[in-house]
């Protein structure tokens, strides 16, 4: 029995990996049921167009932001040219703005009388009416302009990892710096690139706000549109397996590329890239590169937005402004407190007994690559069973009804957040544990000290840094989460992001800045933080 | 309470097929026993599975009087041991004194407690500091107040001189095992170095495997190695094979007398205690010296065999060279060979 609970923590971990696997495992009972109607429905009309537009975002916004996320990494690390240490960190800003916000500005910006309509006819000494901005091509520029710093962060990492060594043997060899770039310096950097762009494919796959305003039809909005307009679970389950499988088989393609080729600094000693300096001229040239992406990711939609909401300022009514911050903030606070909570317990199961742990919390950790519309409906299923069942049991027994419980509940929403947003704070508490040797547990443990001891009073201490951001983390991604939130949400609950959205849809773009500056401004706050480490 | 440790018939098995096997060992108050061997030899895992990190498959642990594995299971936290690591494991968040009071009460006894053994320690004055400010000798002082302060009935030291600065390395480790010993703290410490395992150790047990193939004090095990691993990595060697024929192995120093028939290979292993040089002595043997090359403390001597073209090489002290490199005679003392039988 001791030995029982010499690993609780262990099982606890495990426990709570099940309830957060459990939803995704559900999805997977749609590969084995049979269609019914209004799936065949969808099979024979609107199927192909999901997976084919799909597939064109996902492929289009893979190579665009590789291209702009490698290359800038690659000009920052290895150049010095005037205000590189600001475009640095400057340039992972347009993280902070949801990419259904780069829509609306954009859309709007290039519509007729927009202001990039008017200065394009100025430049180019022709009458321009409107750029259509509603089609795949406006999705794929939104994408790669705000989702490319996942790349960059990742590319840049890498770049700095790499050792000069490999540089100067390269130069040595006869080879002139283009070529060092994508002879040496790219295909070490591989594996990091490779990670970033498939980071990328999740959140584009994942999208539902930039589709849904855009009129884009892709998977996460069918999964949607089966719920929510035709009320059919069955085909949203359907569609949810389809995206599921396209992400797990994504996501084995990037390991099976990873596997064949083993990419380490293996030079005996590391030294760091010698920066060369640049020409007035090619330094001017490199800050043009690095700039374009901040203008059009941050800069231009953030001023767009602030003159938005100063010309709307008038039409707010603060309480209910208020109140929907005050939503919007508990549900993101709640949320991300269930997820700390979770992935603490989790990763110390894992490191008080891998062996029992390890298996199940990576599989709960994968919850991040399953979209938001998806794990909704994966919580919805087993809530919805629930639901029926206390009602039958409240109906045989007490002639009553009690309606839908979880369902249309905080518990349901929360839940759906816990599944998509766990991996989030399980990766940055695990990052901070990591750095704590195990040998402090050992003493900690001879001097008497209990598992849940070693935790509160040694491993949450000293990684206090790594829980705090993990919580800031989760807060923002659920302030800024659309499908889960649109499919699962309490009857007139409002969040800023789905209000944002509303307006949007409704073409009231003014009144969807100020909720939408209200997110980016918390948004700004992580990267602030990660902008700390890259200076 | 009776302050030692007994292990009886302890096993264990890694999944990678590693294995400790039925160990035996008992350890009496006052008393430093050091396991000795190579990576992967079992050492670091038995002092695991006596702290409790990981479970024997059998066998029995008892701490003191009380069995903490076998008929009965005591938590890690249950056992009373202290441990010191390579890697120091100071708490970086705690001051030095939180570092030695984390397993104390804080009653009206904290801070007296926690400045007796300051005292003990030689680091008076340190309760405020914090581990980023100190040396690692400073450090590892302080882990050693911090498990005292547990009142441990045995101390474990998983190398934890390993990281310390070689010219202070042997003060700081004396000092901690002078402090150990007046404790009355019965100690087992792992090493893979024969040097620490000599000077600190009371009691060497050299393990191989996770089988020990040897043991005894320091200078027993340096004179009458039982196994040839344990002869190599104990002190310096000059090792050969010859095979016996009626009994006796020729060598290029003179006969060996062993007990098997014909036709078993033997490993000879000599320590240079063996060689020793007398003028006019009968049993001094002529030596072909081709070359030597002076090792400071020893010269290695090779020399042209009794038969044939071979050439031996073997290490003698060098305090004896002067007289043998012009007299070329010397003196083999066979107790200081020893024989182990070729499997």
């Amino acid at each position: 029995m001791d030995i029982f609970f010499k690993n609780s923590w262990a099982y606890a971990s495990v426990i709570l990996s099940l309830i957060v696997i459990l939803p995704i495992l559900i999805i997977f009972f749609f590969l084995f049921y049979s269609g019914n109607d209004t799936w065949m429905h969808l099979k024979e009309t609107v199927l192909a167009s999901y997976a084919i537009n799909s597939f064109i975002l996902l492929i289009f916004s893979g190579i665009g932001t590789l291209l702009l996320g490698t290359v800038t990494a690659w000009i920052v690390v290895m150049y010095i040219f005037p205000l590189k240490k600001y475009l640095e960190w400057l340039l992972v800003l347009p993280l902070a703005i949801p990419s259904y916000a780069l829509a609306y500005v954009y859309s709007d910006l290039l519509d007729y009388g927009g202001f990039l309509t008017i200065l394009f006819s100025l430049i180019m000494f022709t009458e321009i009416n409107t750029i259509n901005f509603y089609s795949i091509y406006g999705a794929i520029f939104v994408f790669i302009f705000s989702l490319y710093p996942y790349v960059y962060l990742l590319a840049r990492q890498a770049f700095i990892a790499q050792s000069g060594t490999y540089i100067e043997v390269a130069k040595v060899s006869g080879l002139n710096i283009f070529s060092v770039f994508y002879k040496v310096a790219i295909p070490l950097a591989r594996p990091a690139l490779i990670g970033g762009v498939i980071l990328v494919i999740m959140e584009t796959l994942a999208d539902f706000g930039v589709a849904d305003y855009l009129g884009i039809e892709t998977f996460t909005k069918g999964i949607y549109k089966a719920w929510f307009n035709l009320g059919d679970i069955v085909s949203a389950g359907k569609l949810s397996i389809i995206l599921l499988i396209t992400i797990s088989l994504i996501i084995s393609l990037e390991k099976i590329m990873r596997g064949k080729s083993e990419f380490t600094n293996d030079t005996r000693i590391f030294r760091n890239f010698k920066f060369k300096k640049l020409n007035k001229f090619l330094g001017i040239i490199a800050l043009i590169i690095c700039s374009i992406p901040i203008f059009i990711g941050f800069i231009i939609p953030f001023i767009t937005l602030v003159n938005w909401s100063l010309n709307s300022i008038d039409n707010v009514n603060i309480y209910n402004f208020l109140n929907l911050v005050l939503s919007s903030f508990t549900l993101a606070f709640i949320a991300s407190i269930i997820c700390i909570v979770f992935a603490i317990i989790i990763v110390y199961g894992v490191r008080t007994n891998e062996k029992i742990a390890s298996p199940f919390a990576r599989l709960a950790s994968l919850g991040y690559s399953i979209p938001g519309a998806v794990a909704a409906v994966g919580v919805l299923i087993p809530l919805a069973w629930l639901d029926n069942f206390i009602n039958g049991i409240s109906l045989m027994y007490f002639n009553t009804s009690l309606g839908l419980i979880l369902t249309g509940s905080w518990f349901a929403l929360l839940f759906a957040y816990l599944v998509r947003f766990l991996a989030l704070s399980m990766n940055s508490v695990e990052s901070s544990f990591i750095k704590i040797p195990k040998s402090l547990d050992y003493v900690a443990k001879v001097l008497g000290s209990s598992d849940s001891k070693i935790l509160t009073k040694v491993n949450a201490r000293i990684g206090f840094g790594g829980i705090s951001l993990g919580l800031l983390i989760v807060f923002v991604d659920v302030l800024k989460e659309l499908p889960a939130t649109m499919i699962l949400r309490p009857f007139g609950l409002n969040t800023l992001a789905v209000k944002a959205h509303e307006y949007a849809i409704d073409e009231r773009l003014g009144d969807a800045s100020i909720p939408l500056l209200a997110i980016i401004v918390v948004c700004l706050l992580p990267l602030f933080i990660l902008a700390k480490g890259i200076k | 309470m009776k302050n030692n440790l007994k292990i009886t018939n302890l096993s264990h098995k890694y999944k990678n097929g590693k294995s400790i096997n039925n160990f035996n060992l008992e350890i009496n108050s006052n008393e430093v026993v050091c396991i000795l061997g190579p990576s992967g030899s079992g050492k670091t895992t038995l002092l695991r599975l006596i702290a409790g990190f990981e479970d024997p498959i059998n066998g029995e642990i008892k701490v003191g009087n009380n069995v903490v594995f076998g008929s009965k299971y005591v938590p890690t936290e249950k056992r009373a041991i202290g441990m010191l690591f390579q890697d120091i494991a100071l708490f970086p968040h705690l001051s030095v004194k939180d570092n030695i009071g984390f397993s104390l009460t804080k009653n009206n006894k904290y801070i007296s407690t926690i400045k007796k053994l300051l005292k003990k320690i030689g680091l008076e004055g340190y309760e405020d500091r914090f581990s980023s400010s100190m040396s690692g000798g400073e450090q590892q002082r302080i882990a050693l107040a911090r498990a005292l302060a547990n009142k441990p009935n045995v101390m474990l030291l998983d190398e934890p001189f390993g990281s310390l600065d070689s010219s202070s390395k042997y003060d700081i480790a004396l000092d901690i095992i002078k402090i150990l010993k007046k404790s009355k703290t019965p100690t087992i410490m792992v090493s893979h170095d024969p040097q620490e395992a000599m000077r600190l150790a009371d009691r060497i047990i050299v393990m191989l495997d996770g089988y020990i193939i040897d043991q005894g004090t320091p200078e027993d095990l340096y004179a009458n190695s039982r196994h040839p691993f344990s002869a190599k990595l104990i002190g310096p060697t000059s090792s050969f094979i010859f095979k016996a024929r009626n009994g006796i192995l020729y060598t290029p120093f003179g006969k060996i007398n062993v007990s098997s028939s014909k036709g078993i290979s033997y490993e000879v292993i000599i320590r240079p205690e063996a060689f020793t040089f007398s003028k006019n002595s009968k049993k001094a043997f002529t030596i072909k010296i081709l070359k030597y090359k002076y090792l400071g403390l020893l010269t290695e001597l090779e020399i042209s065999a009794h038969k044939g073209n071979k050439t031996t090489k073997f290490f003698i002290f060098s305090n004896i060279l002067d007289k043998v490199l012009p007299n070329k005679k010397l003196i083999f003392n066979k107790e200081w060979a020893f024989v182990f039988p070729i499997k």
